[in-house]
């Protein structure tokens, strides 16, 4: 899609981009896909949540330091630097800290150098001006220039006021919970029209005649998702405030919420928290290389943010709808797919991909990640039982990305904060509010505000839906 | 090795410690550097969770009375030498402490306590407000009147301590039990003989009541009321950035103290005066208040404008085990041998608590009078001779 | 290269074994985890990472997940700067007696 082109400085090198992208992707596409080291082995980190969420893509942008790029859109002219001396973490040295760790083990500075006191005060002399990530911003600093969510200017917050039922969230199970509450109702969500995170990719697939036939789980999850949205439009539309994200739970049952550049307050007397999932860092050896990401990172970088990807080399693995949902969006966009199918059951997927000439790999090896001029960061997929949430292959192929479709980890942080009660429930997925299976209010609040949690929050949709939904527990 | 007992707890004790914050694990260590040998730490939760984990680590000798003052100097020089004693790093840095104020009306008594600490050879100078920005450069003195600097005051990690003292007492042969809780006590004819918890019960005839805000649950299952009263503060903790600010910062004015920590962050707090005192700790909200967030940022980023950009990462909240004159209750009681109570730190257990712990340990091994025990034991309250210090902040 | 790590938390740089290991040497609770080895205390406070280490630590435990008591998560999701905060409206002090003890 054609839009202005603007150009920004990295490093003293100047780079030309879309202007309407972020700095992440704008760095990306300019082949530059490191943007941060690790504090302890100087590993090179990327674009990983693409939300905000991570510390992977903190830089120093226009003098502010520790500004998340990922969200931070491009302006003419921007500047941009990593925080570290990323010369220092050059291969050899990155070879070295790894290597030497087995040296420094967990917990060492506590007890090496501790006699005689003399040494003790020498040790933390040395150590100190170690710590920290970014350097104090300058007393004027410009980080109120720089729109959110890296900066947002002093302001008050405008009151929402009192409000029967906020639903945090509109994906499905948060507009199905919208249609079934009674009296006032406020659903936020950070995109700007109700479906949720994976509703742009739905649509994307389903512009290719044919595709979604071929791919049941994606035609059923799609349709559920558009049902909602249109019976949610005929309904309570006027209830619906895009571009919002809850910023922190304060008690007794108040939300301070972000709308663009504003925050805002808001107070309920239940509150449901159909926030989605985030992605969750699969466990396997080398899982911290740049470039390898969730599906939900996939579609914030593709959909809203344009990342081309046309050409580029991508792997898909896990499971899941998000799976197959990555898979053809990604072909869609024109990338080479490989695809790596693990999991017993998906007959119909399997023959759709290969019918359209997707890449199928369920081969044993391993796998690296190589960013343009720079060396390649070894990734081992260790074999498990096939299964949701479970990675299943060793591979062998070099990509520019590798979308790994995991476990979920429910968004449940704000609710905590609030007070709701949570514990793991690996029965259904993994780590959940307490009620959720049952439709329990997960909490009540001082003021009585009950916290009710569903989706993928939940790790299912509310009742009804289980039974049409596979896809969703495997989420 | 830091190795924390679970499964049930042992029959018989020379001594059970109640608490495992710092003044439990303190005071264990040293009953067992004066030859006690069966010790026994219980702890509800687990070693630190309660107030000692979660307080801003703060250490200063600039305090108003000479016993005060004699204490806290004490405790200075134990943490100078903590590392190399306990063979853990605790992380004692001593950036000293920069009390300033807004109000002459302060600087008479900020004058006098300088003048006091110095006779007991603490060097805190007086300082004028430009005297300020050689210490902490961004300072903004615009409405500064006075300050006080004492350079070998400082902060420690309070979970390094906690770490420390429990290996040092596992290396001792004391035992401490995590996820335990006291469920109820024995004594006969004013004599300690035991406790109950709920993984069993211990027979002993010495019990060392060093359960913070619970101390006062705990001396009342003996017959012992104290006086003592809880109050919630919070306190937050910011992104990490490079070393810039070398002080803990306080105010007097408006009860904000903050430095930032070997990590990098700035850590902090400021008093409120809307919290009410709970009579009970079961009723303290662990919950943030945005309240407190705003206030605080308020008050840091008028200090030091420089702040205005830098990102507060995540705020929580802690209890201070309050008396009525804020000055600890140490020693036993009149009619019940064995019981022992260490409490009521109001905010400076931490910084106090290794020295309380070494001279009740020394005062309930031999025996011998403690003068600073003596002045600090419950019956003061009643006698009417209560002492309080004119520095207390957060 | 040798062999590559398994990353728990990667704000912090905490690999799986390192936090086997602080296990290994007596912590056993995930708040203290957490504070020895650093997992969950970095710029994401714990997103990214905390779901994971709760469940590596009931598997080191031979718990049942939900027997895993969850480290405090605290405001804010999205960290804000001093002087957004100092700008906003301070509200009246909460009176919110009654809430049950916290064993967090």
């Amino acid at each position: 899609m054609a839009s202005d082109k603007v150009t920004i400085r990295f490093e003293s090198k100047a780079l030309t981009c879309r202007a309407d992208t972020t700095v992440a992707v704008a760095l990306w596409e300019n082949g530059v896909r490191h943007l941060s080291h690790s504090p302890k082995y100087g590993r090179p980190r990327g674009v990983t949540c693409a939300r905000s969420q991570c510390t992977d893509c903190l830089m120093r942008v226009d003098g502010v330091p520790n500004i998340r790029v990922c969200e931070m859109p491009v302006r003419p002219d921007m500047e941009i630097q990593r925080q570290d001396a990323g010369a220092f973490y050059g291969p050899p040295m990155q070879k070295t800290l790894t290597t030497a760790s087995s040296l420094f083990p967990v917990g060492f500075y506590y007890k090496w150098f501790t006699k005689p006191a003399s040494l003790s005060r020498l040790f933390l002399r040395f150590i100190r001006p170690l710590t920290g990530v970014g350097r104090l911003p300058a007393a004027e600093s410009t980080l109120a220039a720089l729109p959110a969510p890296g900066g947002i200017a002093p302001q008050q917050a405008s009151d929402l006021g009192q409000v029967d039922t906020v639903v945090v969230g509109g994906g499905p199970s948060g507009l199905q919970a919208a249609l079934a509450a009674s009296g006032q109702v406020l659903i936020l969500d950070e995109h700007d029209q109700p479906g949720g995170q994976r509703r742009a990719a739905l649509a994307a697939v389903a512009a290719h005649d044919g595709w979604l036939d071929r791919f049941p789980v994606l035609a059923a999850a799609q349709r559920r998702c558009e049902d909602l949205v249109h019976s949610f439009a005929a309904e309570r539309a006027n209830d619906f405030q895009g571009g919002t994200r809850a910023v922190a739970g304060f008690a007794p049952g108040g939300l301070l919420l972000r709308r663009g550049q504003e925050l805002q307050t808001v107070r309920c007397s239940h509150l449901v928290w159909a926030a989605g999932g985030l992605d969750t860092l699969g466990l396997f050896p080398g899982n911290d290389a740049a470039g390898i990401i969730g599906p939900r990172a996939l579609y914030r970088l593709v959909m809203r943010d344009g990342l081309d990807l046309q050409d580029r080399h991508v792997l898909v693995t896990g499971g899941g709808l998000d799976f197959w949902l990555s898979a053809a969006l990604l072909a869609s966009r024109g990338a080479r797919v490989t695809v790596v199918v693990t999991e017993s059951g998906w007959h119909s997927e399997v023959s759709a991909a290969v019918d359209l000439k997707w890449q199928l790999n369920t081969g044993l090896a391993l796998a690296s990640m190589r960013d343009r001029g720079q060396q390649g960061i070894e990734a081992t997929y260790v074999p498990g039982r096939a299964g949701p949430g479970s990675l299943h292959a060793h591979l062998n192929l070099e990509a520019d990305l590798a979308v790994v479709c995991g476990r979920g980890k429910p968004a449940y942080d704000i609710p905590y904060q609030l007070g709701a009660d949570l514990s793991l429930q690996p029965e259904l997925g993994g780590y959940l509010p307490r009620g959720a299976s049952t439709g329990d209010p997960a909490g009540v609040l001082p003021g009585n505000v009950s916290v009710l949690t569903v989706g993928e929050a939940a790790g299912l949709l509310p009742a009804d839906q289980v039974a049409n939904s596979r896809e969703e527990t495997a989420s | 090795m830091i190795p924390l007992s679970q499964g049930p707890v042992p029959a018989t004790a020379d001594a059970v410690i109640v608490g495992g914050g710092i003044n439990g694990l303190a005071t264990a260590y040293e009953l067992a550097q004066q030859g006690l040998k069966n010790i026994v730490v219980i702890e509800k939760n687990y070693i630190g969770s309660g107030s000692t984990g979660r307080c801003g680590g703060g250490i200063r000798q600039q305090w108003t009375t000479e016993e005060n003052i004699r204490l806290a100097q004490e405790s200075v020089r134990m943490y100078e030498g903590m590392s190399a004693e306990l063979g853990y790093q605790v992380f004692f840095r001593q950036g000293g402490y920069l009390m300033i104020t807004e109000s002459e009306a302060d600087l008479p008594a900020l004058r006098s306590a300088v003048e006091l600490q110095n006779r007991c050879n603490v060097p805190t100078e007086f300082l004028q407000p430009e005297d300020c920005l050689k210490i902490v450069p961004d300072l903004d003195i615009s409405r500064l009147k006075g300050a006080t600097f004492c350079p070998k005051d400082g902060t420690a990690y309070p979970f390094a301590v906690v770490w420390g003292y429990a290996r040092a007492c596992h290396r001792k042969g004391v035992r401490v039990f995590i996820r335990t809780a006291v469920t109820g006590v024995d004594s006969v004819d004013g004599r300690v003989t035991g406790v109950q918890t709920d993984r069993g019960t211990i027979s002993t005839p010495l019990v060392v009541n060093c359960a913070g805000p619970w101390a006062r649950h705990l001396a009342g299952l003996f017959g012992v009321e104290l006086p003592n009263r809880q109050e919630r503060h919070e306190i937050m903790v910011s992104e990490s950035l490079k070393p810039f600010l070398d002080p803990m910062v306080i105010s007097i004015t408006d009860g904000i103290y903050f430095s930032q920590s070997m990590r990098g962050e700035i850590v902090g707090g400021i008093g409120d005066p809307a919290e009410p005192q709970l009579e009970d700790p079961r009723t303290f909200d662990t919950r943030s208040q945005l309240r407190f967030a705003i206030r605080f940022a308020r008050a840091l980023t008028g200090l030091y404008p420089r702040a205005r950009g830098v990102r507060m990462m995540r705020q929580w909240a802690g209890m201070y085990d309050v008396t009525p004159d804020h000055r600890p209750i140490l020693g036993g009681v009149p009619g019940l041998d064995g019981y022992y109570h260490i409490c009521g730190f109001s905010g400076h257990g931490f910084m106090l608590g290794p020295m309380t712990g070494r001279r009740m340990a020394r005062f309930i091994t031999t025996g011998r009078p403690d003068d600073i025990i003596a002045s600090l034991s419950l019956d003061r309250f009643e006698n009417g001779e209560l002492q309080a210090d004119a520095f207390v902040v957060g | 290269m040798s062999q590559p790590k398994v990353f728990l938390c990667k704000c912090e740089d905490v690999t799986l074994e390192e936090f086997r290991e602080a296990y290994r040497e007596g912590f056993t609770e995930l708040e203290s985890l957490k504070r020895y080895t650093g997992v969950g205390t970095g710029f994401c406070q714990g997103k990214s990472c905390l779901s994971e280490s709760a469940i590596e630590l009931a598997t080191l435990r031979e718990v049942p997940p939900g027997e895993i008591r969850l480290t405090n998560i605290r405001p804010p999701a999205e960290p804000l700067t001093f002087g957004q905060l100092a700008a906003l409206d301070i509200p009246d002090a909460a009176t919110a007696p009654g809430a049950e003890e916290d064993e967090r």
